[in-house]
């Protein structure tokens, strides 16, 4: 057995198809006559540019454009000048084949990179290394390991999987994946969660212990890998693997129902979306909507902040593809565990209790501004609501609106269409926020309740640290005691509150919030189905009597 | 020849990006454009070249334009610089 790290759910059982990196071997040969090479060299470029414009198109399809984009980035560096100029004065100097000339400059700039310190500059250095095997196959008419000639019932067995080959990753015939290296968020974790093909990643030893074709079994639940399993390991993997395409089966037939009780009362069930990736996810599964759209994945791993119109093109792009259901747009919420690099790391002693969520936005106007100016105008063509994060006084609310009146008085200036009267929300995830809900209640449009932070600021607890992890409790009640609160005052002034944490997908708490009185879930896409199907089995009456117990000290 | 000193003031110096913005941008001009840094020279037409370079936020380069065209490259390069090149 081999341990890994999770990054893709489920279980796959196939037979190992295993893909050698061995990089091209390029042999050093003397060459009389280097005339003909410029040439060869740029008609191996042409064909190169192709290959990628053709990959991306691929890519942009059936991953996202972001992920294309990446890949058109080897276009623009297979065409440097310096790069033929380099390549060819190696040829002619050392009277030696291009093949051997282009690797040797590849290399050079592959350790170059390599040795960088910065993040950014190393990822080139893997542009390179993928932009040297694909040009020397192409010189040297050997095809590189085809993806899309995996056999069907596969488990890829590799170093890394490179952008340009992750274009050919078909779900239908991949049943898993299994590298050496690679993290949670590197590109192919990013893609395997995208597809939803199971994945472990950052397997030591996984190229060393697995031949061609042998059995194999990926558990992207545990990051376990087997190979050739005993036949009862192998057994017990199978039964849970049909368990779980069981369950899917049971699921599709709530794909297009309305969410409601066994007692047909109706309940709003939406989604949540923190990366583009997830959005097609959303749209699948006939989700209410969304329910807490994050926007900190704009910001993030970037050197300038997105400007307006980048920013409203995308939240245009989100109201498009919900088709008319409401969005409900989180501000940038940063500060605490997430970080932004292109706004300065200014350490905190204790992020979590520092300057995070609305509180930064205050801080920092003009980034505030932007955002909200591209979100009143994409409002214009849809259904956008907006809701701020981390709220703890009731003048940081109204704070909050000047702004937004600002931002409307710019726009209208400027003549651009735009939401007028755009619902405003407050998040619930301090204890301040929920004691002092009646007052906020009067001065917002809605409450979503963020069980997350909630629960955390209530036990005070970290879930992250191993020593406190088991007091973390969503059902403890003194955190349900803040969430009836909560509700309360929302009924008293007659908006609409809903549960956006990981809390809104438990069983063990869906009553709970239901009986309470919490008019909408928001919870992550792959939870839809399950928490519809799990709420058609539960009557009103039920629980009311549920919440009222849990209530109890 | 042209000559003129600029100060590099993005964020993350000439990484990926703004380096394509000059290089994409300075191609179109047959002059020779050099950028001297740290002792070396580099192509200001090659992405390759200037991310090699390594400049940091708050560099100072020398550009040189060398050729027929060199006084309008030269004053390409001041307005793209001038717009933090695309940033």
């Amino acid at each position: 057995m081999l341990k890994g790290t999770p990054a893709s759910s489920g279980i796959g059982i196939g037979k190992a198809f295993v893909i050698c990196q061995t990089e091209p071997v390029v042999e050093r040969r003397p060459v009389a006559c280097t005339e003909e090479e410029p040439a060869r060299f740029s008609w191996a470029v042409q064909v190169f540019s192709a290959q990628i414009e053709e990959l991306a198109i691929l890519v942009e399809e059936r991953i996202g454009k972001a992920e294309g984009e990446i890949l058109r980035a080897q276009i623009s560096l297979i065409n440097d000048p310096e790069l033929k100029k380099e390549v060819m004065q190696k040829v002619e100097e050392e009277k030696v084949n291009l093949e051997y000339g282009f690797a040797c400059v590849c290399d050079r700039y592959i350790d170059l990179f390599s040795a960088l310190e910065d993040e950014l500059m190393q990822a080139r250095a893997a542009d390179f290394r993928d932009m040297k095997n694909r040009l020397l196959c192409i010189l040297t008419g050997v095809c590189g390991t085809d993806l899309a000639k995996v056999p069907p019932g596969s488990i890829l067995v590799a170093e890394d999987i490179s952008p340009s080959q992750t274009a050919f990753l078909d779900p239908a015939r991949i049943q898993g994946i299994a590298t050496r290296a690679g993290a949670k968020y590197s590109h192919i974790s990013i893609i395997a969660r995208a597809l939803g093909v199971p994945a472990v990643v950052a397997v030591e030893g996984v190229l060393e212990r697995v031949d061609n074709g042998v059995q194999m079994v990926v558990d992207g639940n545990q990051g376990v890998v087997l190979c050739s399993p005993a036949s009862k390991e192998l057994a017990a993997y199978q039964a849970q693997k049909a368990e779980r395409e069981k369950e899917q089966a049971l699921l599709e037939e709530y794909r297009a129902r309305p969410t409601l009780t066994a007692d047909n009362i109706p309940v709003q069930l939406a989604a949540n979306v923190a990366t583009r990736q997830e959005l097609k996810a959303v749209c699948k599964a006939n989700a209410d909507g969304i329910g807490l759209l994050r926007t900190e994945f704009l910001f993030m791993d970037r050197s300038v902040l997105p400007c307006e119109e980048e920013q409203l093109s995308f939240y245009q792009r989100v109201l498009e593809q919900m088709r008319g259901r409401p969005v409900i747009v989180r501000t940038l919420d940063i500060g605490g565990d997430k970080a932004i690099h292109s706004l300065g790391p200014e350490k905190e002693e204790n992020p979590f209790l520092g300057l995070r969520g609305l509180r930064f936005s205050l801080e920092h106007q003009a980034h505030f501004l932007t955002q909200i100016r591209a979100l009143l105008r994409a409002g214009a063509c849809g259904r956008l609501e907006i809701m701020l994060p981390v709220v703890t006084t009731l003048e940081e609310l109204r704070s909050a609106k000047k702004l937004i009146a600002q931002a409307e008085r710019e726009l209208e200036e400027q003549g651009k269409p735009f939401q007028k009267n755009v619902s405003l929300g407050v998040m619930i995830e301090t204890p301040a926020a929920a004691l002092c809900a009646a007052a906020l209640a009067k001065e917002c449009g809605f409450f979503s309740i963020g069980t997350n932070d909630l629960t955390q600021y209530t036990l005070a607890v970290d879930r992250g640290n191993p020593k406190v992890a088991g007091l973390y409790d969503t059902g403890h009640p003194a955190v349900l005691r803040l969430v009836a609160c909560a509700v309360e005052a929302a009924q008293a002034e007659g908006i609409p509150v809903s549960v956006c944490g990981e809390a809104a997908a438990d069983p063990a708490l869906i009553p709970f919030f239901l009986g309470v009185g919490v008019t909408e879930l928001s919870v992550s896409a792959s939870s839809v189905l399950p928490v519809r199907r799990f709420i058609s089995g539960l009557t009103m009456e039920e629980c009311r009597q549920t919440a009222g117990r849990m209530l109890q000290l | 020849m042209v000559k003129k000193v600029f100060t590099i003031n993005n964020k993350l110096g000439l990484h990926v990006r703004p380096a394509s913005v000059l290089a994409n941008g300075v191609g179109r001009f047959h002059c020779d454009i050099f950028i001297d840094f740290g002792g070396q020279s580099y192509n200001a037409k090659s992405v390759i070249n200037l991310m090699a370079a390594c400049i940091k936020q708050g560099d100072t380069v020398e550009v040189r334009c060398d050729g027929s065209d060199e006084a309008d490259a030269m004053k390409a390069i001041e307005q793209l610089v001038s717009e933090g090149l695309g940033e």
